[in-house]
């Protein structure tokens, strides 16, 4: 399965990415934006997004996928340090799948990512 | 808005063990007039060199939030939030960049704390530097609030800076 991890902080990619391949997921591609992450869409089957990013945050990043016929059904689950009640809604309106707040142990994320993939 | 200081002590408190615990397996002492004399081995040395990093917290307060800690630590904890580094891997690059996510975590979970869990905050994008002394960190001119904390053996501190803080 190859994974898109989309956060300007190459720490939580490479926290991510850690977590990911000692659970057996090997194909990660990172990316440190949202414009960068729309240019790496190809054969991704599932996206990981941080919120808060320059030059394109995760929001509009969603927005842009779902926008996308080619992309649109893509899992997306978000990554952010943003955890209020109406961000998530906001966020799962736009079309995230689920929705991490950081810190997060790995079983939070492997949890999530099992989740998504079923759904 | 000036918020209490036991308030922002508690939540910086609930924030720190959340965040540092968490992302790097470690406990944060405070270390304040309340805590009980640490033993020898715990008490930390004093910085020579600091790194710090900042996040800025947009609403609904406006401030800021600063790491201070010494390079030793920087490290240490990089290497606990990887879990897994190449040899050779462990470069002031990435330590900068750990402690700049480090601050944005804890940044993200004090405010949380603050509003207690229910209402939408907006955060900036973080930013981090290493200077000679904690004199030379590019503290704002504004009222602050620091709180220092053992690490491992070292002080990490943190610094909450503007007018609601």
């Amino acid at each position: 399965m190859k994974i898109l991890v989309v956060d300007d902080s190459a720490t939580m990619r490479r926290i991510v990415e850690n977590n990911l391949k000692t659970s057996g997921f090997e194909d990660i591609v990172q990316a440190t934006n949202g414009v960068e992450a729309l240019a790496n869409m190809a054969g991704i089957e599932l996206v990981l997004t941080d919120w808060n990013m320059p030059v394109m945050d995760g929001l509009s990043l969603v927005k842009e996928i779902r926008s996308n016929p080619t992309f649109a059904n893509v899992p997306i689950v978000m990554i952010t340090t943003e955890g209020a009640k109406e961000e998530v809604i906001q966020a799962l309106k736009e079309g995230v799948n689920d929705y991490i707040v950081k810190p997060f142990t790995k079983q939070v994320l492997l949890e999530k990512i099992e989740k998504v993939l079923e759904g | 808005m000036a918020i209490d200081d036991k308030r922002i002590g508690d939540a910086l408190a609930r924030a720190m063990d959340k965040s540092l615990e968490t992302l790097a397996f470690v406990e944060a002492i405070p270390l304040n007039e309340d805590t009980p004399p640490l033993p020898d081995e715990l008490v930390p040395a004093p910085r020579t060199t600091t790194n710090w990093a900042k996040t800025p917290i947009i609403n609904p307060f406006k401030g800021e939030i600063f790491l201070l800690l010494p390079p030793e630590l920087s490290e240490m904890l990089t290497e606990m939030m990887f879990g897994m580094l190449d040899e050779g891997e462990l470069d002031q690059s990435l330590v900068m960049d750990a402690i700049a996510e480090l601050s944005n975590v804890l940044a993200g979970r004090f405010v949380d704390e603050l509003l207690e869990g229910d209402a939408v905050f907006e955060l900036g994008l973080p930013e981090r530097g290493s200077v000679s002394s904690d004199a030379e960190v590019p503290l704002p001119d504004t009222h602050m609030h620091k709180l220092d904390y053992a690490v491992e053996g070292y002080t990490l501190t943190v610094v909450l800076a503007g007018v609601d803080f």
